[in-house]
């Protein structure tokens, strides 16, 4: 005698193991094989036949896990170790370096990137929008439908734009002050701090967070049961 | 059996003509296409799955659960205004192909 349910639950293992399918698609899949087995029931003389021809039909646990495999979209594990991974090797590479990490440290640019970028973005969308563009990206759950994602994505969108305004900008700022102060060289150092570093923080803002914001919240017009 | 090339190209304008006369699910949709195409069309059935999952996040189908009577819950797919108007979009695209073999094919004395 077959024993159904314990077969069910062993493809159910099976198909879990992989790690391609979430529990809902899995479900979904179950109750294919459930029905299947129902017709076949009909179709075959015993139940071990019926059972094989529908789990033929259904189709093989290794060729479907592929398939999905191929459709699955991004983990949040996923996004923290990219972040993880461009910070750690960055402090890594500029901490190997004559002069460590402390000599990309300068407040001045920082405040001066971080104050346009932030004013910025609070003058375009508001501190409300802001917070919940910022947590729309980081969340992973909760369906976005298309069009709630564009008026999402202007906020990194801006923010992108912003800050590599805001790198140029400085450029410029570190610029002018070494040129106000060339008789004085003792002073060209601040100008050619803010000069680069300025554009150093931006680019670091825009492309890290900026463009990394914009991309999450892209991969999440899908429906919840993806993500996460 | 019709080439591999042939079925993963028509199997969503197929899902999409079958949602279009009614609200499915998976196994259904499947008999459906058995059926009409007098078995010629055969497809393992587990790779419906990621093809009407591909078609949910394009915004074409939408998907409910509904709970049944033993309990299990089943889903169910129908098409969106956005899938009615891709698959009008692959009928114009598969009528255009079908008419030029057409052409080609019934000029020939085969």
């Amino acid at each position: 005698m077959l024993d159904f349910e314990e077969r069910m639950a062993e493809w159910r293992r099976e198909l879990t193991a992989g790690g391609a399918l979430r529990s809902w698609q899995v479900e979904e899949l179950e109750d294919h094989l459930r029905t299947a087995y129902s017709f076949t029931l009909e179709e075959f003389a015993s139940e071990s036949e019926a059972w094989r021809a529908a789990l033929d039909r259904t189709g093989c646990v290794a060729a479907i896990t592929q398939e999905f495999a191929k459709e699955q979209t991004m983990r949040p594990q996923s996004k923290a170790l990219g972040i993880a991974l461009t910070i750690g090797l960055l402090l890594f590479a500029l901490q190997s370096g004559p002069g460590g990490v402390t000599l990309f440290v300068h407040i001045p640019s920082m405040i001066f990137v971080l104050a346009l970028v932030g004013g910025g973005l609070v003058a375009s969308f508001g501190p409300a929008r802001l917070g919940h563009a910022l947590q729309a990206s980081l969340r992973a759950s909760a369906p976005l439908e298309p069009t709630e994602v564009d008026s999402l994505v202007a906020v990194f969108q801006r923010g992108y734009r912003l800050s590599w305004m805001a790198g140029v900008l400085g450029f410029i700022v570190g610029f002018i002050q070494m040129i106000a102060n060339l008789p004085d060289p003792s002073m060209l150092g601040q100008g050619l701090a803010t000069c680069s570093l300025c554009l150093f923080y931006a680019a670091l803002l825009a492309e890290i967070a900026f463009a990394n914001g914009r991309q999450w919240l892209e991969n999440r017009t899908l429906t919840a049961e993806y993500l996460g | 059996m019709t080439s591999k090339k042939l079925v993963a190209a028509s199997s969503e304008p197929l899902v999409l003509s079958i949602l279009a006369q009614g609200e499915s699910y998976g196994y259904a949709i499947i008999q459906r296409v058995r059926q009409i195409s007098k078995e010629t069309l055969q497809w393992t059935d587990g790779m419906l799955y990621p093809i009407l999952h591909r078609l949910e996040r394009k915004s074409l189908i939408v998907a409910h659960w509904q709970e049944g009577d033993s309990g299990r819950r089943r889903r169910y797919y129908r098409l969106t205004r956005n899938g009615m108007r891709a698959l009008v979009e692959e009928k114009r695209e598969w009528d255009s192909v079908h008419a030029t073999l057409m052409e080609l094919w019934g000029g020939s004395n085969a």
